[in-house]
């Protein structure tokens, strides 16, 4: 009895000579396992051992003890949140590392060089920045210069070094830290850049390197657009003679002009122009880029009934930059009628007015992001984290909702009946537990609804099935919103519902769930059955990312399914990859659900390591 | 139909005349009220030219014929509608297109003037790019070429 091992005393039990815990837990050691009981149990720890041999025990309970930390740490992600961190991090500094080491190397320099001497010269014109800092920071990108095929084992190796990150689940310090590292190291490329070329002044340099920068400054040119007196921008357009002339007798048979119509006759015309065609005529002329940002052509689409969905792509790089892209119809000129003609065409956001209402982060359970009617929405980290924004895709704008009552990380938000769901989790002091908690805000009164929140214990996602709201917990329980009672409610009717759910890629069209599982395979989940089902028919789609979260889905227009995906899961130096979009069309038949592929096709490319965080349809 | 059909002039700006039932006038609400306001037998247009007005009557005479007759077999002579207005819009240029859109607009014929709004929305959706709209509907870029550039490389983006 004495020499119990701590698994043993912990769980009250005899502990036999052949006891499978006892050379690994220590009777000293309790907490060790304690932390493996509450997260796995006993029993599933025990089988886990008993199915290896002695010699991989012990791997398999120190793997099992970090999982089991890291759940506890943070109970939503658990490890797996910690190895995306990592991996997004990973991801970002090697994309930096990749980007200066090209603006480092014009042909003449050799690389050795620059690896090292560069550094500490770069910290002295930045004292703010202290060494070490900075030498942490660039720790794994150096490893990885000097190894560029590292193998998992060694990620994984790296991955568990910043035990700090354990301390603090929910917003790492580091991570707060990589927002300002980017620019560190962009700026690293002045350095020699300004010994090569010392005549050139640094202002001029700055425009040089900072292609990013330069893009959000191209943003800015059209707010001379805006004032949209289409007429007098009529007349600076047709200042040739020919126009003149004709502008005198305007509405005669001789013009043939359509800048001879009126502007709210063009807009009439323009309004029947499908909207995927809008980015070639942003492209004809200032005064068509305007007009497509009005609200008039907007309003003059809906009193003709002329609304269609339109899809949109929040895609990020890194953790603060995100950027906004809009499924476009391809100039055909430049593929020689080769592709499917779509393109994803990047959105200009345009720049804030009076304060900057646009979200400071997007995506990834820091925030989520839905879209009811024109309007997106991003829920949490506007001003703060209650913050919320909307994106109105008529005009591009982002403005300010009123921000949520109380403040929630990891947030799930769903659209039911004009009403946005929100579940986020939340501490609460009194129990000393994290909760999740709901939140419904109105959009057609653009106020927070006045229900009591209501708590669950912890839940991961929200989803509709059946016209409610439902919410898996951690466990993988599915409760239903009651809206009536303001509660919760354990259902038993979608067994294994969570088996296939990852955050965005999931949708819900015409009532039923679409997912895609871990293994890469489109799924919709049958109510009657009870299972995840796979889609019946599906022929020519490539294979999906085996990892379901890097595929997102969404509904599009009548019963079709619009799939997005970027194949980035192997860590490789490669500088670009392509997005891939893939239009389904659905329909049930016979108690199946059958999916036929309309088309599929790269639609654009992006820095490797950018993430698709969102696909959303929005009603233009 | 049992009295005596009312036959009304309608004259262009370059007064040329085209004498009407009233049942075709009514098809325009501007028409419609001027006839009602003043019962004058002669009314001037003078915004619209002859070579349009010819259009728009053509197209609201055979409107009217269709709509009275089309009480019976609706949906067939709706078709035959649709492809007469196909047919209409295929024989005419873009510059009398623009002009039948300001004319419809001025009087006041929503189905003429959907119709041909229609029409441009359909040239411009066949175009292949910027540029081929440029061309087709006769627009000189008020962008600078540093502009243009900028707003390309923004927008493009091409596969390969």
């Amino acid at each position: 009895m004495a020499t119990r091992c701590g698994a043993c005393k912990l769980i009250r039990r005899k502990c036999k000579d052949d006891c499978v815990f006892a050379p690994f837990f220590p009777s000293d050691q309790i907490d060790k396992f304690s932390c493996l009981h509450s997260v796995f149990g006993s029993r599933y720890v025990s089988k886990c051992l008993t199915k290896l041999p002695f010699n991989q025990r012990e791997a398999e309970v120190n793997s099992l003890v970090f999982q089991a930390k890291a759940r506890r740490e943070d109970p939503v992600y658990g490890s797996a949140g910690l190895i995306s961190r990592q991996q997004q991090q990973l991801l970002q500094l090697q994309q930096e590392v990749d980007f200066l080491m090209k603006r480092l190397q014009p042909p003449q320099l050799p690389q050795m060089q620059l690896q090292q001497p560069q550094l500490p010269q770069m910290q002295l014109q930045q004292p703010h920045f202290s060494q070490t800092q900075l030498l942490q920071q660039l720790q794994l990108p150096q490893m990885q210069l000097q190894q560029p095929h590292f193998s998992q084992t060694q990620f994984l190796q790296q991955l568990q070094l910043p035990q700090m990150q354990l301390q603090q689940p929910h917003f790492p310090q580091t991570q707060l830290q990589q927002p300002h590292f980017p620019q560190t190291q962009l700026q690293q490329p002045h350095f020699p850049q300004r010994q090569l070329q010392p005549q050139l002044p640094q202002m001029q340099l700055q425009q040089l390197h900072f292609p990013q920068t330069q893009l959000q400054q191209q943003h800015f040119p059209q707010t001379q657009l805006l004032q949209p007196h289409f007429p007098q921008r009529k007349r600076k357009t047709s200042r040739s003679t020919r126009a003149a002339k004709k502008k005198k007798k305007a509405t005669t048979n001789t013009s043939d002009e359509v800048l001879s119509l009126p502007y709210d006759l063009l807009v009439m015309i323009v309004a029947r122009v499908p909207i995927l065609y809008y980015r070639n005529l942003s492209l004809v002329s200032k005064s068509f880029q305007s007009m497509v940002a009005s609200t008039e052509l907007y309003r003059v689409r809906s009193d003709l009934g002329l609304t269609e969905s339109c899809l949109y792509v929040c895609m990020r790089f890194g953790f603060s930059s995100h950027k906004w892209y809009t499924l476009s119809s391809k100039s055909k000129s430049s593929s020689s009628g080769r592709g499917s003609g779509y393109v994803l065409g990047k959105v200009s956001i345009m720049p804030p007015g009076d304060g900057d209402d646009s979200p400071c982060a997007v995506g990834s359970g820091i925030s989520d992001i839905v879209a009811v009617g024109s309007d997106i929405y991003n829920i949490g980290q506007a001003a703060d984290k209650t913050g919320v924004s909307i994106l109105d895709c008529k005009t591009h704008r982002w403005r300010k909702a009123p921000s949520m009552p109380v403040e929630v990380e990891s947030i799930s938000a769903r659209v039911l009946d004009q009403k946005i769901y929100v579940l986020g989790r939340r501490y609460h002091n009194q129990d000393g537990s994290w909760k999740s908690l709901l939140q419904v805000f109105n959009t057609s009164t653009q106020t927070w609804d006045d229900i009591p929140w209501c708590v669950l214990d912890l839940a991961r996602h929200t989803f509709n099935i059946d016209g409610n709201i439902h919410a898996i917990d951690i466990f993988g329980k599915v409760f239903a919103f009651n809206s009536k009672q303001g509660r919760w409610d354990l259902v038993e009717q979608y067994p294994r519902v969570c088996e296939s759910m990852f955050s965005g890629s999931y949708c819900e069209i015409d009532n039923v769930l679409y997912s895609v599982s871990k293994e890469g395979a489109l799924r919709w989940y049958d109510t009657d059955k009870t299972r995840w089902r796979d889609l019946k028919g599906l022929v020519g789609l490539p294979k999906l990312p085996s990892y379901g979260a890097y595929v997102k889905l969404t509904g599009y227009g009548g019963g079709k399914m619009m799939l997005f995906w970027n194949i980035n899961f192997n860590i490789h130096l490669s500088q670009e990859e392509t997005i891939y979009c893939a239009e389904i069309a659905l329909e049930r038949r016979n108690g199946d659900c059958w999916g036929k592929l309309e088309w599929y096709d790269g639609v654009h490319s992006v820095l490797a390591g950018t993430e698709i965080v969102k696909v959303l349809s929005v009603t233009l | 139909m049992e009295n005596e059909k009312k036959m009304i002039t309608l004259k262009s700006s370059d007064d040329v005349t085209f004498e009407v039932e009233e049942a075709v006038v009514l098809e325009s609400q501007f028409l419609s009220h001027l006839v009602q306001d003043c019962p004058a037998p002669e009314h001037k247009i003078k915004e619209v030219t002859g070579k349009i007005l010819s259009k728009v009557v053509e197209y609201c005479e055979k409107h009217v014929v269709v709509v009275v007759d089309g009480g019976d077999s609706s949906s067939s002579s709706g078709d035959d509608l649709k492809k007469w207005d196909d047919k209409f819009i295929k024989e005419m240029d873009l510059s009398t297109v623009y002009d039948l859109i300001a004319a419809a607009n001025y009087l006041n014929i929503q189905a003429l003037l959907d119709l041909m709004c229609q029409r441009v929305a359909d040239v411009i959706t066949a175009c292949k790019d910027h540029k081929e709209i440029r061309e087709t509907l006769g627009i000189v870029s008020d962008y600078t070429a540093e502009e243009e550039a900028e707003v390309l490389k923004e927008n493009e983006w091409a596969f390969d």
